[in-house]
């Protein structure tokens, strides 16, 4: 009668895809945990098979491979956050995990935790999708890369197969003359998202912006890039933007994003705070790159 | 069957898979200064130090700590023999219900030997993930800046 | 110092000693009710209504009880056919009758071996529930074809007090104001949860809980029962934050009825849902009114009225509120209160009570009227706030027909319906000095400092309360028994949510008996000890229990004189004192003996120890009639006009409690305050959904209080010392004030960071909705 699991420890990736294949349903892959024990003990989801991910000491990495970084899946959040290896344009990885949740969560809790929970505002879901990230999938069968900009597909869900496992993320090191920005609204100092989004821009000697991604979380089922806004900056002069072009990438922000009203906030106020969040991403961003133009 | 390393003791214990850390630590070890509130990761009041960083132990299983080493705050020190962190939280008053407090003592430990030199208000974000619903923060930030000097005096 | 009988210099009172139960708090060892197990303690879990309101046609326990390992259910048919009733009107039903009235409301209880049995079972009880129409709103509540809640009524009888005539008075004034707000329900919040052991022995039951009113809590169990006092014991336990939650709460009772049905003890504990959404929280509360004051600003004319919902049980006349006799100055005044039930879960006290609600609607007019007048608001509140031995005008048109002081302590009373002490003109100005208000103040609407999106401002607030109160309970009272080896026991009940009353009490014995707080043991929660007492509510600990403290003290201390006096030191007992644990002639010091040696010698005549029992002599005067505490607090807020969020950069408070007791007690009191009146400012509020009443954030990721980086790190505090004439060596209660003092301050300073009045909390939405951003 008493409501408990199967505990099983698989040491390797390929051992862990083996178990979730056998008992495929009734098995869930669990990282650090945090959101699945809540889920589980709040009968959202059922669970016959846990397979404990947290002693596969192969996903848990942060390293460097030519213009690569490579974060495996099981990388602790805390980890993210003090790790030297995500400077310059990757810092907002590591200012998205140092706004994760209590610091205490993230002794335990993983990117690939956060990614795979698919909730709409995972706080490192739009860093990562603005660096142009991706997501390696593995199964018993095969292993496969999905770009992060198609790794969500709706609340709570992802582009994962049943029985397939994230192990890596992998980051293209963006070029010197890239700036970024990660901002995120809550509640007070630690809270889920009431707006989080992510910018990443970059110049060349001209100044001229390309590679401009925005993406935005916690306004839509899933977090979502605004395309019609990256347009609008796409090939603009940094030196030539003026206040009005930047209003219009808020603008069309504010328009594309699909906000509801919850618990946390309302749906007109994240629809303007997304807004007012655009517009300080895109001076962040101008600010940086305006100042390493003249140097 | 799981070995925990808990306050320098090993300890052989039969649980049930689905026992959260906390769960095995008060009701399996009688560890009861291991304090549990939300159940949610949300208060903070249940942090142990799971090799030497702060975490939570009402959010994870107790099979995941195995092989860590587990410090909770009956292994810092006790009634007749305080370690200098909780000397400076009488001193300072910093706390009022006591009840987060085993958990902010524990990541005050972690804080002050990763980044001794933290100012108040690192210190105030360091301790971001506890509640305090008794609003003792100010003493508690004093508290952790009295430590500090304490530990600096005790190393130097 | 005045009201220090004995005129010698303080030795213990004003010192920061460290708190009694210090090493076991930093330690882990405390034990908190939710840690508490007695043998053969069996599980309780409680099945709650799913419905806001129905009548329960049918309850079949039979599948529940047929579990293994069940070991009983109680249902209404269990209870007594008694209402019982909580302090203060807080709380009035039966334990479990067949009328549910909020979701989550106790339907029924099992008892198993273990909480997960106990978990399943409840699960098994099938419940018919013949629904019925349901209210929320307390405007819609209080129409006349609104569903009844209650067999008697929504409607409470409105609690009206009015003196002179506000209607001339209005006319007459050069200026009238007009407001009205809304503030949402706040809760407790609690860290630390709790739980109640109940056993029966024979006819008696001991409970073990964790409760602010151990003697409170014992008459409503004896009460909802049906049994007398005598058989009943109360075993208080340290609780976590509880400012107003656990005093004794319906949980209590049937986990009392489940003990008693399977003659086991049994153990329920709240999990952190039903903490937040089906106990208590704090009314839904909608004052409006006017206000009318003179060119020359003096208020003239107060009219208010206060609509505020009581929920399923609470059946409070009025919140609560002391705040209308601060400005009580006013020649015509009324207030007129109506409390109405809704099926939303109990709303009843909760800190500071009215005077956090209506107390911020009253600095809003005063606040509104200082516009109009182009008026300074310090200046204004310097002008009419009321001073040291003026009328306390409200209470004096409630209560004058009760209370008449007797002649034979008219020497020993303060003058009733009479302000007696006040030090909030100091608070004030000291306050303003340090903030630097006259620099930072830049006038009505007026930001101190614009950047970018930014907008900076300052802003002041006044908040008072009661120190305790009188109201148809019991005395407050105190016991003092010193052992033979010259040691001391305090019993006085009181709650033990880290107000560190045991200190400061054992500080007022120790200053008394001229010995250490260290050698003084109290005891805070135990009724078969301790004497009846309001316990810590209303802020009567240092107060009321102080003020018996200190008599019990004073009786102890001259039972000992005398014995020492009689039998080994030649001299009357006026001659002499006691210091530092000895009892000596004060002019001839040598001659001497120790408290312990006293205590522990048989005395020549009896050929026994001495037995040294002390209880306070003097009859307490009724303090509701004198003693104010008084808070002002000074705020520079942040509020940037894109995001609508709002940040506390700089926080002074100011405090009169009369004489501090114990500094670092009293820092955390009222910094503790300001951070739960702050959280309600700006991001506290129960969400109930508008369909069925459920409470939809019932947890700490969902309603959100501040944490350390919310709140400026060092707020600066200055107490400034009335000298209270009946409060022990003059201090006075210190709990609810800050809170009170906190969002009015803030409020202010938000309009004149924006030039917008916002209800509270002050979210985001609400400004930039009041911006016309959204």
């Amino acid at each position: 009668m008493k409501k408990t699991f199967t505990y099983l420890r698989p040491l390797t990736p390929v051992e862990a895809c083996r178990f979730k294949e056998k008992y495929d349903k009734k098995a869930k892959f669990w990282a650090g945990g945090t959101d699945l024990l809540i889920q589980w003990r709040s009968e959202k989801i059922k669970l016959d098979y846990c397979v404990d991910l947290s002693f596969i000491s192969d996903l848990e990495y942060i390293k460097k491979d030519l213009d690569l970084i490579c974060i495996g899946s099981s990388t602790k959040v805390n980890a993210l956050e003090n790790s030297s290896k995500l400077d310059d344009s990757l810092s907002i990885i590591r200012e998205a995990a140092g706004e994760l949740g209590p610091p205490g969560l993230r002794t335990t809790a993983t990117i690939g935790g956060n990614l795979c929970n698919a909730a709409p505002s995972a706080d490192l879901a739009t860093p990562l999708i603005v660096l142009g990230a991706q997501a390696k999938f593995l199964s018993s069968t095969e292993e496969r890369w999905v770009n992060m900009d198609e790794f969500f597909l709706n609340v709570n869900q992802t582009a994962l197969k049943e029985n397939e496992l994230l192990t890596e993320i992998k980051i293209p090191i963006p070029r010197d003359t890239t700036a970024t920005s990660f901002l995120k609204i809550g509640r007070n100092v630690v809270d889920i998202a009431i707006v989080n989004m992510s910018m990443k821009a970059a110049m060349d000697e001209a100044g001229i912006l390309s590679d401009v991604k925005i993406a935005f979380g916690a306004v839509a089922p899933t977090p979502i890039r605004i395309k019609s806004a990256e347009k609008l900056l796409l090939g603009a002069d940094i030196f030539k933007i003026k206040d009005t072009l930047i209003d219009e990438v808020g603008n069309k922000v504010a328009k594309e994003v699909k906000p509801i009203t919850d618990v946390r906030s309302s749906a007109e106020y994240r629809r303007e705070v997304s807004r007012v969040l655009a517009v300080r991403a895109v001076k962040n961003i101008l600010g940086d790159l305006k100042k390493r133009r003249k140097v | 069957m799981i070995t925990l390393m808990v306050n320098n003791k090993e300890y052989q214990l039969e649980i049930e898979p689905h026992e959260t850390l906390v769960d095995v630590l008060q009701k399996r070890l009688g560890l009861m200064g291991v304090r549990m509130s939300c159940g949610q990761g949300e208060c903070g009041a249940c942090t142990i130090l799971l090799d030497n960083k702060p975490a939570l132990s009402c959010m994870m299983l107790a099979c995941q700590a195995e092989g860590k080493e587990i410090l909770t705050i009956e292994g810092l020190g006790t009634y007749d023999d305080l370690h200098p962190i909780q000397e400076s939280f009488i001193e300072e008053h910093g706390f009022q219900c006591g009840f987060c407090t085993p958990g902010v003592i524990m990541t005050t430990k972690s804080l002050l030997e990763t980044k001794p030199k933290s100012n108040a208000s690192e210190i105030a974000m360091s301790l971001s993930g506890h509640i305090c619903r008794c609003g003792a923060y100010p003493k508690i930030i004093k508290s952790v800046q009295n430590a500090a000097k304490k530990l600096e005096k005790n190393h130097g | 110092m005045a009201n220090n009988e004995l005129n010698i210099p303080l030795s213990v009172i004003g010192k920061a000693f460290p708190i009694k139960d210090a090493r076991e708090k930093v330690t882990g060892t405390l034990k908190y009710a939710i840690d508490c197990q007695v043998p053969g303690m069996a599980y309780g879990k409680i099945l709650r209504s799913p419905h806001a309101h129905a009548r329960i046609t049918k309850i079949d326990s039979s599948q529940a009880e047929a579990l293994p390992g069940v070991l009983g259910v109680v249902t209404y048919n269990d209870a007594p056919d008694l209402d019982w009733e909580a302090h203060w009107f807080n709380y009035k039903g039966h334990i479990l009758d067949d009328h549910v009235r909020f979701v989550g409301d106790e339907v029924a209880a099992v008892a198993a071996v273990d909480e997960e049995i106990a978990k399943e079972a409840v699960k098994l009880i099938k419940v018919d529930y013949e629904i019925l129409p349901s209210v929320f709103d307390p405007q819609e509540a209080l129409k006349d074809d609104a569903p009844q809640v209650r067999a008697e009524g929504n409607a409470r009888e409105p609690a009206i007090c009015s003196w002179g005539n506000v209607d001339k008075g209005l006319e007459a004034s050069d200026i009238v104001v007009e407001s009205s707000m809304n503030f949402e329900s706040q809760h407790y919040a609690p860290i630390g949860r709790n739980a109640c052991v109940a056993e029966w022995t024979a006819d008696r039951v001991t409970m073990w809980t964790s409760t602010q009113t151990p003697s409170e809590c014992r008459d409503a169990i004896a009460m909802g029962m049906g049994m007398p006092l005598s058989k009943v014991r109360i075993i208080g336990m340290p609780s976590g934050s509880s400012i107003g939650l656990w005093w004794t709460n319906n949980f209590m009772l049937v986990t009392v009825l489940l003990a008693k049905k399977i003659c086991r003890p049994v153990k329920i504990e709240l999990d952190q849902e039903e903490c937040f959404a089906t106990v208590k929280r704090r009314h839904i509360e909608q004052p409006k009114g006017r206000l009318g004051c003179s060119s020359d600003g003096k208020i003239t004319a107060i009219d208010i009225e206060h609509i505020f919902d009581n929920g399923g049980y609470g059946v409070k006349p009025d919140p609560g509120y002391l705040c209308a006799d601060l400005w009580g100055n006013s020649l015509n005044g009324r207030f007129v209160c109506k409390g109405v039930s809704t099926n939303l879960v109990t709303a009843s006290c909760m800190r500071g009570v009215g005077d956090v609600t209506i107390g911020t609607f009253l600095n809003r007019l005063l606040d509104l009227a200082a516009i109009k007048l182009d008026m300074n608001p310090l200046e204004f509140y310097l002008k009419n706030h009321l001073k040291k031995g003026e009328i306390l005008q409200q209470l004096h048109t409630a209560l004058a027909h009760e209370y008449e002081t007797p002649p034979e302590c008219e020497d020993r009373w303060p003058q009733i319906f009479h302000l007696s002490s006040e030090a909030l003109h100091e608070c004030l100005i000291k306050g303003a000095k340090r903030f630097n208000w006259k620099e930072k103040f830049k006038g009505w609407g007026k930001p101190l400092a614009v950047s970018g999106s930014k907008r900076r401002a300052v802003g002041v607030g006044i908040g008072t309360h009661c120190c305790g109160t009188e109201d148809d309970a019991g005395p407050t009272s105190a016991i003092v028994r010193v052992h033979s080896d010259g040691s001391v026991s305090l019993s006085c009940s009181m709650g033990r949510h880290g107000q560190g009353s045991e200190t400061t009490q054992s500080q007022i014995a120790a200053e008394v008996l001229g010995i250490l707080p260290d050698q003084i043991d109290v005891e805070a929660g135990d009724t078969e000890v301790c004497p009846w007492s309001h316990g810590s509510v209303a802020s009567t600990s240092a107060y009321r229990t102080g003020f018996a403290t200190k008599g019990a003290s004073m009786d102890a201390r001259s039972q000992i004189l005398e014995i020492a006096a009689r039998h080994y030191i030649k001299g009357k007992p006026e001659q002499l004192d006691i210091k530092n644990g000895v009892i000596y002639h004060k002019k001839h010091p040598d001659q001497k003996i120790s408290l312990a040696e006293l205590m522990s010698q048989p005395q020549p005549d009896t050929l026994t120890r001495p037995s040294i029992i002390g209880r306070p002599i003097h009859r307490m005067p009724p303090t509701i009639t004198f003693a104010r505490q008084f808070a002002a607090h000074f705020v520079e807020v942040e509020v940037d006009i894109e995001t609508g969020q709002i940040k506390l950069l700089d926080y002074l408070l100011t405090q009169d409690s009369g004489t501090v007791l114990n500094p670092k007690v009293l820092e955390n009191q009222v910094t503790g305050g300001a951070i739960q009146g702050a959280g309600f400012a700006l991001i506290e509020s129960m969400v109930f959904d508008e369909q069925t009443g459920k409470v939809l954030n019932p947890n700490f990721l969902d309603y959100k209080v501040f944490r350390a980086p919310d709140f400026p790190i060092q707020p600066e505090i200055l107490f400034c010392e009335s000298n209270d004439p009946v409060g022990p060596y003059g201090c006075k209660g210190a709990g609810e004030s800050p809170i009170a003092a906190s969002l009015p301050a803030i409020s202010q300073a938000v309009y004149n960071a924006i030039g917008v009045w916002l209800d509270v909390p002050m979210t985001p939405q609400r400004v930039l909705h009041a911006l016309g951003k959204i």
